[in-house]
Parts: C-alpha cells; structure tokens; sequence
C-alpha cells in the first residue's frame, strides 16, 4: 500500500511521554539540575518537532555528553553510585531523544523510562509510591504499542498495553513467589547518603524534643502472643556513658558482649519491622536475651547495635524478658559509669546530703524520687532554657522540663552521690494497630530514662519521668501535651483521621512485611505451608515451572477477544463473497477498487470469467450506488452470488 | 429535448472534440465535466500545448457566448468589470459591461496579471455577480471561467494564492502530445483553424439544463462515506501542507455527478469519484518538501489506494 | 530463481547471510511444500522470533532480574516479572494475530516494465480482527494492512519494478509485530503467482498508417448507415469523396469528413516491420504504439513472428497484445 501518513511525531511524543514519566519519578531523588537538563531536553525535542528548530549534530552532542558525565563526576565524586548512575543515565537518554529518528530510538527512550523506574524501585518501595509505579509501567507498555502503531488513539494503545500487563500479572505473581531467591550481592554499589532520623549517640536536654514533634514511624512491633502492659513496654535504643554537663554522649566505641541474663519470668517474642533511620540502632523491649539473627550484636549495655546503618525497611525476631537480673560486670566497668557531673556544685551538695541520710544504695535512688515527686518538678515540653550547669538549673531553678531533662539530671545526681549510673534512650509505650493487630512506636514515642546499678538486683531501670508526670507511662506525649505540637502532627493525631491512618499503617505493613521483605525465607516458608517438607531451591523450581505452565496454558486457551469493526450487511456480505470466489479465480480486488473497475480488469485479465461476473458486479454498484436497493433485490442478488461457479484458477496466464 | 438526448448530444460533442485536441481524451473529458459540475477551470501548461485551443473548443462546443480576454500585467480590474461613463446627454453615468459579462470567459494567461485583478475576476467567479460604483451586477447564466496560466517559474507571472485557487474546481494539465499525435499535429496544420466549423452540440439553455440533471445525478450514503473518508485521508496526512477544505470536498462530489453523468450513470460511483479526484487536488494539496505547485501525479493515486472502500 | 533477487553482491557478511537465509528458504519450502489458495495458517507453518527491539527488551530484563537480586530488592524483581510476563504475552497475541489468518486469494495485475507493481493477497473475512499485518517479496519493500472483523482485506505486496516478461513471485513472506513490535510472527507462502510484465511503452516511431488487409471492404465511405462524426484535418491518403467541399469552398482547410465506422481503420502493426535492430526497443515500439491506438480508439492487429492477432479494439484485446508482447520469446513450458 502507499506510504502510510507520516505518523512519527505521535510515536516521538510516546517515547518522550515514556521518559518524561521516568524522570519524574527520580525528581525528588536526582538533583534538581539533571531532571530540568532532561525535561528541557523533552521540551527542546519536541518543539523541534512542530516547527523545525535546530538541534545539536553529532559533534555537539558529543561534547554535551562528555560535557554532563563531567558534570556528574564533579557533583558525586564518582560514577558508580546509584544516584550517579542513575543521573548519568537519565542525562544520556535525553540526549538520546534529541538525536531520535526512527522507530528504535523511540524504542531506546522507553528502556531509559522503565530503567528509571527500576532505579526508582531500588531506591524505594513506599506503598504511597507504587500507584506511581504502576502509571509508569502502564505508560511504558502503551508506549511500545503506540510507537509500534502510531495511528492508534491515546487510550487505545494504553488499553493495549494495559490488557498485556494485566494478562501478565498471574504469571509475575507466580515468578515472585517462586522464583529462586539468589540472595545477596554480586556486586555494590554505593547507596546515596540518606539524612538520619531517629535517636543519635548523644542527647542534650533538647534533643528529644526533636524527635517528640516527629509523628513518623520508627518501628513496628508483632507479637507472638498477648502483647504486654503499655507501661512496661520500654524499647532500649542507645545507652549513653559520657556526661560534659550539659549533654550526654556514647561514649568511645568498644566491642564488648553482654554475658547471659539471668531471667525472671516469661519470655516476650516478638517480631519488630524498623523503619530506616540510616544509624545502626536496632531496637528490642527491655532487656533482649540475645542477638537476634543478623548482623547485630548485643552490647555489654543491653543495646542491639547493628554493623551497618539501617538503610532498608528490617525485620528481626527478638526474645526479650522483661524481669530479669544482670550479671555482675568488671568493677572497671561500673567505674566508667561513676564518673561524676562536672560542674553543677548544687548538684554535688544534694547528692553528698542524700548519700549522708540513706542507709544503702536503694534507700538513696528512692529518696532521690521523693525528692523529685515532692519538689515541685512540672512535665512540659517548653522548659526554660537551661545554662552551662544544667542539672543544677533544672532541680533548683526553672522546675521543668521533660524526659530527656529529668533522665539526664537523675543520673548526674546518682554518680555524683556514687552509684554507678547510665541514661538510656529509646521509645516508651506505642500505638496498638487493631487492624493489623500490631504495634506502631513512633518518633513521637522517643523517652530517655536512668539506669541504675544497685548491688544484688543488678542494672535496675529507674523512670524519672514516671515520677513527675506518671500518666506518661500509659498515654503518648501528643495526648499529654497536645498544645506543644504543630498543627500537623496535632491534626494526624485527631480520632477520626486516626483511625484512617491506622488502616494505611496496616496496609503498609503489610506491603513492607510480605511485599518488600518477602525473601528466600519467605519463599521457603511459603511452600512449608502449601505442604511441602523440607523444602528448598529445588522446589521452588518446580513450583515455578508449573506456575509458568498453568499461565501459558491458561494464556493459550483464553478465548478469542471480541472483535471489532462493523460487520458489512448482506449486500457488503454477499460482494465479499463474489471478491473472494473472483479471488479463487485469479481476479483479486485491489483494496480501494471500485466494482466496474473490477469488471474493467476483469474483462481485461480473465476474459472468460467476464460475461459471467460482469452483469453481478454492475448489479452490485446499482444496489449499493444506486436509489435504495429493496432487500428483494439484495437477496435476488445474493442467490446469484451464491450459484455462482467460477472454477479455480491454476495460477497461470492465459 | 430530454435528458437522454442531452447526453448524447454531449456524447457526441466530446468526440468532436477529440479531434480537435488530439490524444488528450481523458483532460477534454475532465474539462467538461469541470463545467457541468458549474465549476470553473484552471488549464496550467507550458505555452504551446494547445491550451487556448482546448478552451475555444469547450466554448464552441457547449454553444456559449464567449469572451477572451489576455491577461497581462498592467490589465485593471475595470478591463474586466466594467467601467462606468458619464454620459453627457442624459447627465448621468452609464455602466459599460467588461468582457465579464459573459456566459464563458476565457481568461488568457491568468498569472501574468496584478494580484489585483486576479482577485476582481476571482471574487467574480465565486460571487456569480460583480459590484461597480455601489450597484452589483449579476453575471449572466451559466457563467464559466476557463482561464489558463503558465507554471509559476515562468518569468513576469503572479502566483494566484492558494485562498484564490480553491475557487477553481479542477486544474488540468494538458501535456506534450505523444509521438503519434504530434506527427499528426505537425501535418495537421493549425488546430485553431478546425474551430469554426466545429458545429455547437448545446446551446446555453442546453447548458443550465444538463447542470441540472447532473445535480439530480444520485449520490448513495455509500458513496459520501467514502467521499468523506478520501478528504479525511488527505487531512491526516502529515506529509501534505493542508488538507482539502470543505469547498473542495464539495465540489469533489459535483464532479463526480458531472463524470457520472457524461459516462451515462445514474448515480455517482466510487470509480467516479476516484476519475475526478487527481485535477481536483492538482492546486490544492502540496507535500510539505515538493517543490511549489510542481506536477504531483502521484499523489491522487497515493491518496486513493491509501483509501480502501468498504464492501 | 526469481529475478527479485537480482541485487548486487554485497561484502561477503552479508553474502554469507543471503547464503544461510536461501538454504533456510529451500528448507522450508520442501517442508511446506506448494500452496494452494485458499488456506488457513496453521500453527507448523509460523515462525515467532524476537524482533531487533524485543531482544533489546530481553537484555534490559535481564538487567533488571541481575539488580534485583543483587539488591534482594521485592519491588524490583516483581516489576522485572511483570515486564517478563508482559514479553510473554506480547509473544501470544503476536502469534495469535496470525494464526488461523486465511488467505483467500492472490493475483497480480498485469504492469508495464520499469513501473511499479503489486501482487494483491486477499485476506480475511473471519470474525477476527487483525492489525498490522504486513507481506513482502524477497528483498523488497512490504506493504501493510489492517484486516477489519468480518470484512477482509487486500493486501497489495509491493513488487519492484521489473523487466519485460512473466515474473513468477514464488515466495510472500507475511508477517506481524503486533502489538508491541517486539516480536515478529511470520510465514511464508510459495504459490505460483505470476504477473505479467508488458514492454514499457517507449519509442517515437510514427504509428503505421492504416492498413488495408486483403479481402477486408473498405466500409462506410459516406454510405448512408454511418453516422457523421464531425471533421478532421485532411490527411495524405484521404479519400477525394470524404473531403468536405462546401467548407473548402468557404475559404476553410481542406477538412475530412469523418463516419463512426470509416474512422476504425485497421492498423497493422508487424514486429517484422519495426525499422529497430533491437528487438525489445521493437517491442517497446509496438507497446507505444498499442497504447496510442487504444487510447485514440482505433482498431488494429498486431503480427508476431509465428502469430498473429486479428484487428479488434477494446481494453481485452490491448492486453491481448500487450500480453503476447510479454511472452515474446519466452522460453516455452
């Protein structure tokens, strides 16, 4: 047939449709200098198109390109890293697309669109991000379709691709429970620096303040069985040793391991699924019975650290017993955590008053609370600002403050007075998720309380906070102090939008448990309760391979999909049959040819078939052509179609 | 006389006509069926192919009365029109009729005049009526323009623009006559000379009466689905300058009446369509990279088999 | 073998390919053996392959399933499955865009030598609609179509434009990359479709004047059953009796009386005549000379060596002509 329209401008506008897509998935990524470089490269493109402006030769897009991986090395210091990588690519497809011509090109940018989205998968997996991943992939695939046939309308290439993907959804099903999951590395790349959330290694009065405002998720807790009361539910992040006067550190990092607990009571099991935070932090109930599995130790201070930042969504199984008595460490080490408060003279003059009256060590952490229930201390989360001395400040001066103020000023109190103390930091309580049946401990739960060491009964948890402020064990902060929130956080905390979010929480959980987590484990767990024993890689071989045969054949027997298009009427019927018994004959109907042409080259080409067909194809251009055409006469028509008898023709000439 | 008679008698006049023009059958057919569909014509050639000649003969032929008037570049407005004088006896003025007023006017060599006067005759042609001095004239009927012109590269010429050219129902090219019929043309002697003893096969009442049956010629829905999917081909094509307009997608149909007609059908055919459709695009659709208002044969044909007709 | 496949050699890559592709084409033609039209494709006769993009399609898969797993990353690997999975479909309903496609018919219309022609397929008239399908000769350009439910289609098959003679096109290949492009379903047919090439019409010889054959009655010089057609110019050899005298008399030209029957003079062309050494410019000339009458409606007769045809007019006896100027010489069986 003839040249068809020039239809390429609809197939550019797919491929750039489908790279636009991409780029702005990674626009929240990528720096913002890039995704502009590609959207102008878009724009720049595709006003070229529709007016014919200049576009770079070869030589100029060389440079360019030379000119942006320049760019990029400047800006990441390398070209291997995820971010980097995806950068370079993004800026190298746009160039691409100023150079397309032909059908492979366009083709070339719809691979840089889905390798966007990869890159965007890799980096996160959000269940608020999937719709648009999903919008991604659908486009791609229309994408293919619409440049393969442009002359197809918008949404019928969408639908085109969107039924292919749909058809593949069964068998991508089956791939990702049964393909073998390979884990690990065969090779690194470096991942983007991330900004850290959650508790540090250090904590001034302030600090916690921060994280109070921050309604986010820090982790989410499953238990196997009945969950504990609220108020024990102490979730142990860092423990802190050094003290300047003001803040309190970590301390310098040493590797030592903490010897087996002695258990007072049942055992909690749980599974905790931490949000990343990018610190090394992991967290468990007070106190774990060990590591769990992975790469984390438990430290000679109760505290699970990992050896890398936790960068993805993580889960673990965690025992923790929440009695339980610790063994006795070195003296050397009880020492580290005696070193008195510098300054805050005060401090130092209640402490020797206290260790003057209490006959023991107990008797003086509990004067010490009296001395906080009864003083007048107030909870708040905006204190007066305290000065160098800060303990001193707190306990004599301004009389307020929160847990972070009260954690810090018992422990200074108790080294100075020679009992050997620690703060530990970490979250109290959390939000019981009843659709999810979970628990969710949130920025907002972050607590900071003391850690005493008492002869006989081992390191012995003392809440400061609880004394002043008690409800604090059995409600969250936001609902102690709505007032010292930002209207945000106050707002997400409000009943009814509470309950919605407990729905979204859940989904996403889910997501984050059985989607993004799912693993080889999850793989080998999954066949364990379809029945299988024992099961292993081989296994899922076989689960996926009769997986993929139930799709094809499924995919093969799929009816027919309805078609489209008009069907003639019974003159149109009747005029197809007399083309294709002509056909058979040897006579076949050019696509735009009218009857009496026909009969023309009828006559022309198969003589002896004339007198027999001309008469009904001048019939034909009467009824169809011609005023109205009763439907007596299209059947006296289509019996003489029908009695027709024309013979085969061999395939020679006359 | 009937309807019937008519055709033959035109049957007849194409033959005669024939022998004028030699060799060039389907052009002198399409000619006249330009002006039975009360179109106007474009004949674009070179000099010397016997453009003028065809339009004399299409006047003889069709027994019009008939004005010529040769273009050239200082020719007004009023050269065609019509002037208005003062007629000093009875103190008034008096409209003089220009050529104009005619039933065919054979406008020679289109291009050479000022865009001015193209636009006077152009604005004639569409209005069927012209205005001098705040009074309007209606043109006698029928009223044809036959005009011819040279190809734009010729020196001293104004192209019509395109608004203008639409108002042209068919161009026709004429061509070099082949081989055999140049030689008979070089024994032949002088066609012009055959003119006067050409009999009229019409007369003007003759004239309006076969428009009208060629109005009355039958266009099935059939056919003006397809007439409408031709036209919208040529709008889709991303490779033409423009598609055709809605004045040509009429004027294809009337043509087709027309061909239907002088081939003795009473109705309109795909085939008829198909036969009038390459000198009704000729001066209207370009590709966008051709060079301008150069001969494009294969365009009509492209555009019709890009158009399949449904059973 | 057909002369389509008359195309320089290239470097010897490329001649090694056409070497593979040709032994290919002999296979499967012994495998199929001859066709004969009508025919449903079946499933033995498609090949399926990835296009030049659906390979490209795999490779960037692959790199997705490599990412994936590397980075144990859920969300990646399940987009590199159903990307795969889309691959997979998009193989299906390619294949099935073609299978159980009917051919009713083929035939090509007969061409002049240097011009374009075309091989018409007849597809279609089921209830399913089939986009994009696409056939071409070896070598040559493909020509698509859409095929609408129910309707059928034509596809015509490009041929390049060819010599004089009969050209037998023994191999169409017809092919989809419906929907996505990325794959290329296709079969090929090996009918005996022919398609007749006339001389192209050239030459600037003056056609032979009428010529009278013996035992043929000069008819209708002014007898009274013919009708008056109208006047032409006077020519060498015109009867005195048909001159119109009444017009010479008005200071007109000599000008001839013409009658319907008196202008089907009967021309006589003679391949043995032609003043041309070359015999196919003789037989250009005799194409030429076809058409001009043809189209001057003349009659006239055309002697071959070996045959003639008699005087007759009217478009089946110009491809008469036109066809017997084709097989000229052609190689008999």
């Amino acid at each position: 047939m003839s040249a068809a329209p020039d239809l390429r401008p609809r197939a550019l506008a797919w491929s750039a449709a489908a790279f636009t897509g991409g780029v702005l998935l990674q626009a929240d990524r990528l720096p913002l200098w890039a995704t502009a470089v590609s959207l102008l490269a878009v724009a720049w493109r595709l006003a070229a198109e529709r007016r014919r402006l200049w576009l770079p030769g070869t030589l100029q897009r060389a440079l360019l390109a030379l000119a942006l991986a320049a760019v990029v090395l400047a800006r990441f210091h390398t070209l291997n890293g995820l971010a980097a990588g995806t950068t370079l690519l993004m800026l190298m497809a746009a160039l691409k697309l100023l150079e397309t011509r032909g059908t492979r090109d366009e083709r070339i940018l719809v691979g840089a669109g889905l390798f966007l989205l990869l890159a965007a998968c890799l980096d996160r997996q959000d269940l608020l991000r999937v719709p648009l991943y999903v919008a991604q992939t659908l486009l791609c695939c229309g994408a293919l379709a619409g440049i393969a046939a442009p002359q197809l309308e918008l949404l019928r290439a969408l639908r085109l691709g969107g039924r292919a993907l749909l058809l593949a959804v069964p068998l991508a099903l089956v791939l990702f429970l049964f393909f073998p999951r390979f884990a690990g590395g065969f090779w690194a790349i470096p991942r983007g620096d991330a900004a850290s959330t959650g508790l540090g290694d250090s904590m001034d009065p302030g600090s916690i303040m921060q994280l109070i405002a921050n309604y986010d998720p820090a982790f989410r807790v499953r238990f196997h069985g009945a969950p504990p009361p609220r108020e024990t539910l102490y979730w142990r992040g860092p423990v802190l040793h050094e003290f300047d006067g003001h803040a309190w550190r970590r301390g310098p990092e040493r590797l030592r391991l903490r010897a087996p607990l002695e258990p007072l009571g049942a055992p909690v099991r749980y599974q905790v699924t931490l949000e990343p935070s990018q610190r090394r932090w992991w967290f468990a109930l007070e106190r774990p019975e060990r590591a769990p599995a992975g790469r984390v130790f438990l430290t000679y201070d109760d505290q699970l650290v990992g050896t890398e930042p936790v960068a993805e969504p993580l889960s673990y199984e965690a025992v923790s017993y929440l009695r339980s008595r610790s063994p006795a460490p070195p003296p050397a080490q009880l020492r580290e955590d005696l070193t008195p408060p510098p300054g805050n003279p005060r401090t130092r003059a209640l402490a020797a008053t206290l260790r003057e009256r209490a006959p023991n060590d107990a008797a003086l952490v509990a004067a010490a609370l009296d001395y906080l229930r009864s003083g007048g201390f107030s909870y708040s989360l905006t204190p007066a600002p305290l000065s160098a001395d800060a303990v001193d400040d707190l306990l004599f001066r301004t009389h307020e403050g929160f847990c972070g103020h009260y954690a810090s000023a018992f422990v200074a109190l108790m080294r100075a007075a020679q009992i050997p103390a620690r703060v530990v930091t970490g979250y109290l309580g959390g939000e019981w998720n009843p659709i999810g049946s979970y628990l969710v401990v949130r920025q907002s739960d972050a607590h900071a309380w003391a850690e005493v060491w008492l002869a006989g009964s081992g390191w012995t948890r003392v809440d400061p906070t609880a004394v002043v402020a008690p409800e604090r064990l059995h409600r969250g902060v936001l609902d102690l102090l709505p007032d010292a929130f930002p209207t945000r956080e106050r707002l997400l905390h409000s009943p009814w939008l509470r309950a919605l979010f407990a729905g979204w929480d859940a989904a996403n959980s889910w997501w984050g448990t059985h989607v993004v987590k799912f693993s080889y484990e999850g793989q080998l767990d999954l066949l364990r309760r379809l029945g299988v024993r024992a099961p292993d890689a081989v296994d899922l071989g076989r689960a996926f391979i009769a997986g993929l045969l139930l799709w094809l054949l499924w995919l093969g027997l799929r009816i027919t999909p309805r078609p489209r298009g008009v069907r003639p009427d019974a003159l149109g019927r009747a005029y197809l049959r007399l083309c294709r018994a002509l056909g058979r004959a040897g006579l076949t109907r050019a696509p735009h040819e009218g009857p009496l042409a026909l009969a023309e080259r009828c006559a022309i080409e198969r003589p002896r078939l004339a007198p027999a067909v001309e008469g009904l194809l001048q019939r034909y251009a009467e009824l169809r052509f011609g005023r109205g055409a009763d439907d007596q006469a299209v059947r006296d028509f289509t019996r003489a179609v029908a009695q027709l008898s024309l013979g085969r023709w061999s395939g020679a000439f006359p | 006389m009937s309807p019937d008679a008519d055709a033959l008698v035109l049957a007849r006049a194409l033959e005669t006509l024939e022998t004028v023009i030699l060799g060039k059958p389907a052009q002198i057919r399409l000619c006249l069926a330009c002006l039975l569909a009360r179109g106007h014509l474009l004949i674009e050639d070179v000099p010397g192919v016997g453009k003028t000649t065809l339009a004399h003969a299409l006047a003889h032929v069709l027994g019009l009365a008939w004005q010529r008037v040769q273009f050239t570049s200082d020719l007004l407005p009023a050269d065609i029109i019509g002037v208005s004088i003062f007629d000093r006896a009875q103190q008034r003025f008096n409209f003089r009729q220009g050529p104009i007023f005619t039933q065919l006017l054979l406008a020679d060599e289109v291009n050479r005049a000022s865009p001015r006067t193209q636009s006077a005759l152009l604005e004639a042609m569409e209005e069927r009526q012209v205005s001098a001095d705040g009074t309007t004239y209606v043109l006698p009927e029928p009223f044809f323009v036959v005009a011819t012109q040279n190809p734009r590269e010729q020196l001293g010429t104004f192209a019509l623009p395109e608004s203008q050219l639409d108002r042209f129902l068919m161009r026709v090219t004429l061509g070099y006559p082949d081989a055999a019929h140049e030689r008979a043309l070089l024994r032949g002697g002088e066609r012009r000379e055959l003119l006067p003893h050409i009999g009229a096969a019409l007369d003007a009442a003759g004239v309006l009466r076969v428009q009208r049956a060629v109005r009355e010629v039958h266009v099935a829905d059939a056919l003006l689905d397809y007439a409408q999917s031709l036209i919208a081909s040529t709008r889709e094509r991303a490779d033409l300058k423009l598609g055709l307009s809605p004045r040509a997608g009429q004027g294809l149909v009337r043509a087709a009446q027309a061909w239907a007609y002088l081939a003795g059908r009473r109705s309109v055919l795909p085939e008829d369509v198909q036969a009038v459709l390459p000198p009704l695009i000729a001066h209207r659709l370009e590709r966008r990279d051709a060079e301008p208002h150069g001969p494009d044969p294969g365009l009509a044909a492209e555009i019709i088999r890009a158009v399949p007709l449904s059973p | 073998m057909s002369s389509t496949a008359e195309r320089a050699l290239p470097a010897w890559p490329l001649r090694w390919r056409a070497e593979l592709t040709g032994r290919f084409a002999r296979w499967i033609r012994a495998r199929q053996g001859v066709d004969v039209l009508p025919l449903r494709l079946e499933r033995r006769r498609l090949y399926i392959l990835p296009s030049r993009s659906g390979l490209a399609f795999c490779v960037l898969l692959l790199l997705m399933l490599l990412a994936g797993l590397n980075y144990g990353n859920s969300l990646a690997l399940l987009l590199t499955f159903v990307l795969s999975g889309f691959m997979l479909v998009a193989m299906q309903q390619c294949h099935r865009n073609l299978l159980g496609l009917q051919l009713q018919s083929a035939s090509a219309p007969p061409a002049f030598a240097g011009e374009p022609a075309a091989l018409l397929l007849a597809l279609g008239g089921e209830a399913t609609a089939r986009p994009r399908l696409a056939a071409s000769l070896p070598g040559a350009t493909a020509g698509s179509a859409d095929l609408p439910a129910y309707q059928g289609a034509t596809l015509a098959v490009p041929v390049p434009p060819q010599r004089r003679g009969v050209l037998r096109l023994s191999r169409v290949r017809l092919e989809t990359r419906h929907p996505f492009g990325l794959f290329c379903c296709w079969t090929w047919l090996h009918a005996p479709f022919e398609l007749l090439v006339y001389p192209a019409p050239h030459g600037s010889l003056p056609m032979p004047d009428s010529d009278l054959r013996p035992g043929t009655r000069r008819r209708g010089s002014g007898a009274l059953e013919d009708e008056w057609l109208g006047l032409r110019p006077f020519r060498d050899g015109d009867s005195p009796r048909r001159v119109d005298w009444k017009a010479y008399a008005r200071e007109a030209p000599l000008l001839v009386k013409e009658y319907e029957a008196a202008a089907s003079d009967v021309r006589l062309f003679d391949f043995a005549r032609v003043p041309l050494a070359d015999p196919e410019a003789r037989l250009s000339q005799l194409a030429r000379w076809i058409v001009d009458a043809e189209q001057q409606g003349e009659r006239y007769a055309l002697r071959l060596p070996g045959r003639t045809l008699p005087a007759q007019r009217g478009p089946a006896h110009r491809h008469r002509c036109l066809a017997a100027l084709a097989r000229f010489d052609e190689a008999p069986g």
